[in-house]
């Protein structure tokens, strides 16, 4: 007879309600301290002509995809020229974060290493143990690029640039994306050619419309009046965008499938209609999708019509990443979400929803 | 890091068609996230015939080369003795050459008093047991913790519950005893796969520890942590001397690793008249088992100038 054993930790979801119009309204914030994002679509529930949108939100960006070793980050020439005249972030492409090294640089400048027990102990700097996962196997070193002690000369420096040039010379595959300050679209980065760098346009999706489809009443959520009830509408509309944003045929209206396989139906009350999704993917900065959420809430708000009441914005983070939100130690048990999910009406009311795994110390 | 100790080393492996089978399975491991491999090749009886283990080339990790998605897996060969007869020596020392040859040593026993044995003065790595039929005895606490504060590991298998439907249940059946005798600690999960089929991801297999009695967490140790701790416990018998000191030639550091020898100064080593270098690098065990006793933590290399 065996004994159940719980589980340490458990994946979380939190919703938030605010409005956009007020001022301590932590929606900027949000978005600006996720500095990975893998993927975003938006959601409206009707077709929109594909040139209106084309027009209102064709924010393009670029990043790029380079073999860095680490020493490359922290030369005067990187961090002058582009830690501290813009936002870098980067992203090292490895087999998982509780199997092998990670390195990231953040959009405040802090290169953080994710490193296993072997790597650590090589290494030779200074680094805490992860708060999650078995006890002393993977560290964390951060390194504050944008620290004035960071210069050629002094200890602290030298220290670093000899390690990084001597126990860990090895190079990583690095998805890397800048923004230069002043400007809000993606900006270039010179790289010598020994490092092969490959310049890619992010990826956009505008034709993609769902129709016949079952959309839930999301005014019922729109204004709590009873808190555990909202809680409860609130997690099922999430189930509800989770099947539309991967365009589930569960959702549609015709839909007639065996009990055996699925009994779901959306949130009552619900209606016939149609809608739209814009999708981007590749890695994402994260000013771009704030000026995306800017776009769609002032979309919402002039639409003189009123036949949009809200739409949905969805954001995907890696789940490989080292931090979820403003450095947040992130890591990979069973999953790794760090994703969000903003439902944002006309009168810039919105609901916020994050998703984190089992293993972040967000909250 | 995902571990996969316990791949069935084919019986006869100059038959192509067994050549091919095996890299179908370390395929399928590498496909599936796995970074370690362990073939393994049993004996029961005398220990005569050489190790016959060939790691292949073609997985080997370049050092040079960028991280990311590669076709590599590392890959290590070990040796399950199955120990039917208490008084016969089997010659499980370092000293047997045979042995040594060997990165894992594993043995299975097949009574009570070799179990006892085996967990408490044999020098092997992992204790493995027959999950897949009725055990020949009880697995009790004594033997048990003897083993856990040597630093041997016991391993479950769970190809044998994939194979057939009794296996299955005996398996799931011995599996959740052991995991309540040793209370989760010292178990390692490997896959004794005979065919690709037989092989599960990592994650599965974590799902699958649950089965057994662990919660996810540790069955994920069971598949990382506690693999990477069998794999050091072997390195420190093979190759250190009382589990403190290790020698290497200067000339076997790779190229980025001079700088263990200080060759940023002017000082890589000094030659006598033959033109051999005499500077020998002491290198103080990584090793950092809390079981062995005769065990040093200090993980740091020191330059020693031995003459």
């Amino acid at each position: 007879m065996s004994i159940f054993i719980s589980e340490p930790v458990k994946s979380k979801l939190y919703i938030s309600h605010s409005s956009i119009t007020l001022k301590k309204s932590r929606h900027e914030q949000i978005i600006l301290d996720h500095p990975f994002n893998n993927n975003l679509d938006i959601f409206f529930p009707s077709i929109i002509n594909s040139k209106k949108i084309t027009s209102l939100f064709n924010n393009e960006f670029f990043y790029y995809k380079v073999d860095l070793p680490l020493s490359w980050f922290i030369e005067r020439d990187f961090i002058r020229d582009y830690v501290k005249s813009g936002c870098v972030v980067a992203l090292s492409l490895t087999e998982g974060i509780d199997i092998a090294n990670v390195i990231a640089l953040d959009s405040l400048g802090t290169l953080i290493l994710n490193l296993t027990k072997d790597t650590y102990e090589e290494l030779g700097l200074d680094g805490k143990s992860t708060k999650f996962g078995p006890d002393k196997q993977r560290f964390v070193v951060q390194i504050d690029l944008k620290e004035k002690s960071l210069i050629p000369g002094k200890k602290g420096y030298e220290r670093i640039k000899w390690c990084f040039n001597n126990t860990l010379t090895k190079k990583f595959t690095f998805l890397i994306s800048f923004v230069k300050s002043g400007t809000k679209k993606s900006s270039e980065i010179d790289f010598p050619s020994l490092f092969n760098a490959e310049k890619i346009l992010g990826k956009f999706d505008f034709n993609n419309t769902f129709d016949n489809i079952l959309i839930p009443d999301l005014n019922m959520i729109k204004n709590i009046s009873n808190e555990f009830q909202w809680r409860l509408d609130a997690v099922e509309i999430y189930d509800w965008i989770g099947l539309a944003s991967i365009q589930a045929q569960r959702i549609k209206s015709h839909d007639q499938v065996d009990p055996f396989i699925s009994v779901y139906k959306p949130p009552e009350p619900y209606s016939n209609g149609n809608g739209s999704f814009i999708k981007y993917t590749g890695f994402i900065p994260s000013l771009t999708i704030k000026e995306l959420f800017d776009s769609v809430s002032n979309f919402l708000r002039e639409d003189a019509s009123n036949n949009i009441p809200w739409a949905i914005i969805n954001v995907w983070g890696f789940k490989d990443s080292p931090i979820s939100w403003n450095k947040h130690e992130h890591g990979y048990f069973m999953n790794g979400e760090n994703n969000y999910s903003f439902i944002v009406y006309n009168d810039g009311t919105y609901i916020l929803y994050q998703a984190l795994g089992t293993y972040d110390t967000y909250s | 890091m995902f571990y996969d100790l316990n791949l069935p080393y084919p019986t006869q492996p100059n038959l192509a068609q067994q050549q091919t089978e095996l890299r179908k399975r370390v395929d399928l491991l590498i496909k599936f996230g796995y970074q370690v491999v362990a073939y393994n090749h049993t004996v029961t009886g005398k220990l005569d015939k050489a190790n016959p283990i060939h790691k292949f080339e073609t997985y080997n990790n370049s050092p040079d080369s960028p991280s990311g998605q590669q076709q590599k897996i590392e890959q290590l060969s070990r040796i399950t003795v199955v120990i039917e007869d208490a008084s016969q020596n089997y010659g499980l020392s370092s000293a047997n050459s045979i042995i040594s040859s060997y990165d894992i040593v594993a043995a299975q026993p097949t009574n009570e008093k070799i179990f006892q044995n085996v967990c408490g003065t044999l020098e092997v790595d992992i204790v493995s047991l027959e999950m897949g039929s009725r055990l020949p005895f009880y697995i009790k606490h004594g033997p048990v913790g003897l083993a856990i504060e040597r630093g041997v590991y016991f391993e479950i298998c769970y190809a044998p519950a994939i194979r057939d439907s009794a296996s299955r249940r005996q398996l799931i059946s011995n599996a959740q005893s052991l995991v309540r005798v040793t209370r989760g600690k010292n178990i390692i999960i490997t896959s004794e796969a005979q065919r690709a089929m037989e092989l599960r991801g990592p994650y599965d297999i974590v799902n699958l520890g649950t089965i057994m009695g662990m919660n996810q967490a540790m069955a994920k140790d069971c598949i990382s942590t506690n693999c990477r701790a069998v794999v050091m416990h072997a390195i420190t018998r093979r190759n250190t001397h009382r589990a403190v000191v290790s020698f290497e030639p200067v000339s076997s550091l790779k190229p980025n690793e001079l700088w263990k020898v200080g060759s940023d100064k002017k000082n890589t080593g000094k030659t006598d008249f033959k033109g051999k270098s005499t500077v020998k690098r002491v290198r103080l065990s990584k090793d950092d088992e809390e079981e062995e006793e005769e065990e040093n933590e200090v993980e740091i290399s020191q330059d020693m100038e031995l003459s």
